[in-house]
């Protein structure tokens, strides 16, 4: 119906519903964001002394120049790892595709900390693969996978597949199978119709894919910081270094307002060709793509090997951690040759460990409440807004996926240091909120998509009020989407490790920050068993939400 | 449900609904007897169900009023204006069953439990569904949901039962057969209805009286056999079966057309500004030498519909649809054929605009 003006009577109660969110984003988000961009300028006069020693200096330039290579090469990389898995996940029979799925989607579950944790523990001088290596006769010393270039490439792609293999296999879905077919009726040969039909075609998925793991990759933190050398600093790096040891607060701002800038402009790029929303919706046209189509055994050989090692290096790092989780040298030896549940017993008793699960228990729970409530409240009023400034305000609810969290992480920092909340599980629960709602936001938007507005009509023209009528026909409905919101939201809580490096002390550490300084500073095995106990509830979660998917 | 139906009549006064700078309806006004079944026509986009969801409360008007029963409810909010209303596509709630989504409306007026019951049982044998109650809407097809909104919207007896395109989701076979049970329903239980549909074979089928819609405005309103044989306007004519219209220019009691035919009308009114008749009042071949208008025509093409045959002529560059029933004794032309042509002057429609 007519698009009348946002705050015309019809628009109030969706504004009510919008309100908490957009508050809390302006209050949390806009706020300490703006007070970056002010402390780049100098603290009391204004300067400019802090960009003209980023730009000028030898030492930020190289920065720069590592933050882009390392981002384009991953990027690169990942295109190539993924584009073969993505081709054979959309052309094969469909229990093959839940194999697949599952390979693609673990990753995707088990938090980015805990994956370069499995990383780093494998690529150690004496790690698993060196020695294994060493023992197939490849090599007589070992190699250096980590603390340099090829650590945080390794790293870097393993994290960020999924990010691109998931456009690309909606990209490769939308293709319709007739094409390849009317190709080879037209002459084309199984090569020359993959390069003249399917590579084209499926080039928006890449470049879709491209942006998303590109602008990543820019305000990476963990995995440079765990698996590169001094060589491979990143931007987010430098600024965590110029807050917590050079007390630089003006050079931190300077340079996140620079990383800031230079991700939103590769957002803006990607919202104006492609669309957040439409990134992991493939829409299936005509005929599936189909393997048999082509004849050249060749071709499929080759797509074949190249996803089967793809997948092998989605999973394998996952998996290799739960028996060597129970390993009496669990840095060394695979397979185990004796077990023991030591690690598990340490991590029991050990008050470090156990205080920093309960705190990330606690402050996850909180996490989820709060955005489950922003989170549904805005999709419901946004649903009903009826205004043109719709696709603007939804996209403002989505920048905090966007941003990189170190500059969620500085701007709170800020704002709560004023305050003296760094520190408490409050703090950290609210920015964990502001991290998660946007899941929830998604979530409940896609359920209350399928749920036709008729049906709340007919129920308020039965008699229902509007409250009777949510509890009884709405909430039912969204019951799924809240769900699926609920524990992206619990997963984003626990495994966040940036925030809590700045909002907690040591006495409020998580379980992530726990994990992140053990990897960093000590190898204290007992972080495999972390490790595996977080792998083992990512595989549960997962499998549970593809079991109810099924059943629905 | 009660044998002695809540009867109550429908009065809308000037109503008028804008969107913004749009109009969506002007300057509407109906009377809708008690228990009448009176049908909402037009074309999409024509305001129909703009009017339906004023008249239900969904929509408030810009101006203008809705009385039910003399009683001014124009501000009386949806949820307790007792309005039954059928959905487009039904709105069953998804994840209750069939017995208890006729069983919401009954709750949320606070009806006892054993009543409930009752209510809900005999509703749902009135519609012809009484074995299905425990099941959920996916379970049921498309005419057993359409039944099951039905019930819901009756089964607190309510002043008036608003449909909006009921039908418009099954196919023809079945809308025809559904078409057949509303109108035993409605006989039976005399409830008024208001029905918006842009299927013209319905409205005729069903409606007591049928207003036709144009961009916002009533185009006419009357009762279906009226509306067919005397329509106002080439509007109406052609959006209410087909026909053949022309402008026509009036001299004494004949109608000149623009190929320079005369034909033979009754005292028609000089506002006359064209003329149809129906495809169904042309005769074809030698009878209609003797009609008060004939003439010659070349057969253009020829359509077989099953129950008859569909010719388009062409008369002097002037296009007609004829349309013959496909009798026994029924002559079949071929195309390229010249035939005569011919009606009675009392078969021409005059059309004021």
């Amino acid at each position: 119906m007519g698009k009348s003006n946002i705050f015309s009577e019809k628009n109030r109660g969706p504004l009510l519903a919008l309100a908490p969110l957009l508050i809390m984003l302006l209050v949390l988000f806009v706020w300490p964001i703006a007070g970056i961009f002010e402390s780049s300028f100098g603290e009391d006069v204004f300067t400019l002394t802090s960009y003209q020693r980023a730009i000028g200096s030898e030492v930020y330039r190289q920065i720069f120049y590592n933050t882009l290579e390392i981002a384009a090469v991953v990027t690169i990389g990942a295109i190539i790892v993924s584009y073969p898995f993505a081709y054979v996940m959309a052309t094969v029979s469909p229990s093959m595709v839940k194999l697949l799925t599952f390979v693609v989607l673990l990753p995707f579950w088990t938090s980015a900390l805990v994956r370069t944790t499995a990383w780093v523990i494998l690529l150690q001088r004496r790690g698993v693969v060196n020695v294994g290596l060493e023992k197939v006769g490849f090599i007589d010393e070992p190699i250096s996978f980590l603390y340099n270039f090829s650590g945080v490439l390794i790293g870097m792609i393993h994290v960020l597949m999924p990010f691109m293999v998931l456009p690309l296999y909606g990209a490769f879905r939308s293709i319709d199978g007739r094409l390849l077919q009317a190709a080879k009726g037209l002459g084309a040969g199984p090569w020359r119709g993959f390069i003249r039909i399917i590579l084209p075609l499926s080039a928006p998925g890449v470049a879709a894919g491209g942006l998303i793991v590109f602008m990543t990759s820019i305000g990476y933190y963990i995995t440079p910081s765990l698996m590169g050398g001094p060589k491979e600093t990143m931007i987010s790096q430098q600024i965590a270094y110029h807050m917590q040891e050079q007390l630089d607060w003006g050079m931190a701002s300077a340079l996140a307002v620079i990383l800031l800038i230079t991700t939103l402009s590769i957002f803006a790029i990607f919202q104006k060709y492609f669309g957040f929303d439409k990134m992991f919706s493939g829409q299936d046209t005509g005929e599936p793509l189909r393997q048999g189509d082509e004849k050249s055994n060749i071709q499929r050989l080759v797509f074949n090997i190249s996803a089967t090692l793809a997948a092998i290096f989605l999973i394998a790092p996952i998996l290799v951690i739960l028996p060597m989780s129970i390993s009496e040298t669990p840095f060394i030896k695979f397979p185990p040759n004796a077990f023991t549940f030591e690690w598990f017993e340490n991590l029991y008793y050990d008050p470090r460990w156990s205080r920093a699960f309960f705190t990330s228990l606690e402050i996850a729970v909180m996490a989820v409440v709060i955005s489950l409530f922003l989170g549904t409240s805005a999709a419901i009023g946004l649903s009903r807004l009826k205004s043109r400034m719709k696709p603007i305000i939804e996209a403002f609810v989505m920048t905090p996926l966007i941003i990189p969290p170190i500059i969620i992480a500085v701007g709170l920092y800020s704002f709560y240091a004023p305050l003296e909340m760094l520190g408490s599980s409050l703090g950290l629960a609210i920015g964990h909120a502001l991290l998660a709602t946007p899941f929830v936001f998604i979530a409940v938007r896609a359920s209350l998509r399928s749920f036709d507005q008729n049906i709340e009509l007919a129920a308020i023209g039965l008699g229902a009020n509007w409250f009777t009528m949510f509890r009884r026909i709405m909430l039912p409905s969204i019951w799924p989407g809240l769900m699926a919101g609920s524990i992206f939201a619990f997963i984003t809580s626990f495994d966040d490790v940036i925030l809590a490096i700045f909002l907690t002390d040591v006495r409020s550490r998580t379980l992530p920050r726990v994990i992140y300084e053990g990897v960093k500073y000590d190898t204290d095995p007992t972080i495999v068993a972390v490790a595996a106990i977080l792998i083992f509830v990512s595989m549960v979660v997962l499998i549970t939400n593809l079991i109810l998917e099924r059943r629905k | 449900m009660s044998n002695n139906p809540t009867m109550k009549s429908v009065e809308l006064t000037n109503i008028v609904k804008k969107f913004g700078s749009f109009t969506a309806v002007d300057d509407v006004s109906i009377n809708i007897k008690a228990g009448e079944f009176c049908t909402l026509l037009g074309p999409s986009g024509s305001g129909k169900t703009t009017l339906l969801k004023i008249i239900a409360g969904y929509e408030t008007p810009t101006d203008g009023s809705v009385k039910i029963d003399n009683r001014d409810v124009s501000h009386v909010s949806v949820e307790i204006r007792n309005i039954g209303m059928v959905f487009q596509n039904y709105a069953l709630f998804p994840h209750m069953t069939i017995a208890k989504n006729v069983a919401f409306p009954l709750e949320m007026r606070k009806i006892p439990k054993k009543e409930i019951k009752e209510r809900v049982q005999e509703t749902l044998d009135i519609v012809g569904l009484s074995e299905l109650g425990e099941r959920y809407p996916r379970e049921l097809s498309g005419g057993q949901q359409q039944r099951v909104a039905v019930a819901r919207a009756l089964v607190f007896e309510p002043d008036i039962l608003l449909m909006d395109e009921p039908l418009g989701a099954l196919d023809k076979n079945l809308r025809q057969s559904m078409q057949f049970e509303l109108k035993k329903l409605h006989r039976r239980i005399g409830v008024t209805i208001v029905y918006v549909t842009h299927d013209q074979e319905e409205a005729l089928y069903l409606s007591d009286q049928i207003v036709v819609f144009n961009e916002g405005s009533i185009a006419q309103k009357d009762a279906p056999e009226k509306l067919y044989n005397a329509p106002n306007s080439a509007f109406v004519a052609d959006f209410l079966g087909e026909c053949n219209i022309f402008p026509a220019k009036i001299d004494g009691n004949k109608a000149l057309l623009d190929n320079g035919m005369a034909l033979k009308i009754y005292g028609k009114n000089n506002f006359l500004q064209k003329i149809g008749i129906r495809p169904e009042r042309l005769i074809i071949g030698a009878a209609a030498k003797n009609c008060e208008n004939s003439f010659e025509a070349t057969i253009d093409e020829v359509f077989f519909l099953g129950q008859g045959f569909k010719y388009i002529l062409n008369a002097n560059g002037q296009i007609w649809t004829a349309v013959s029933q496909n009798n026994l004794n029924t002559e079949e032309y071929k195309k390229g054929e010249i035939v005569s042509v011919g009606f009675d002057a009392n078969d021409i429609i005059s059309l004021t605009k």
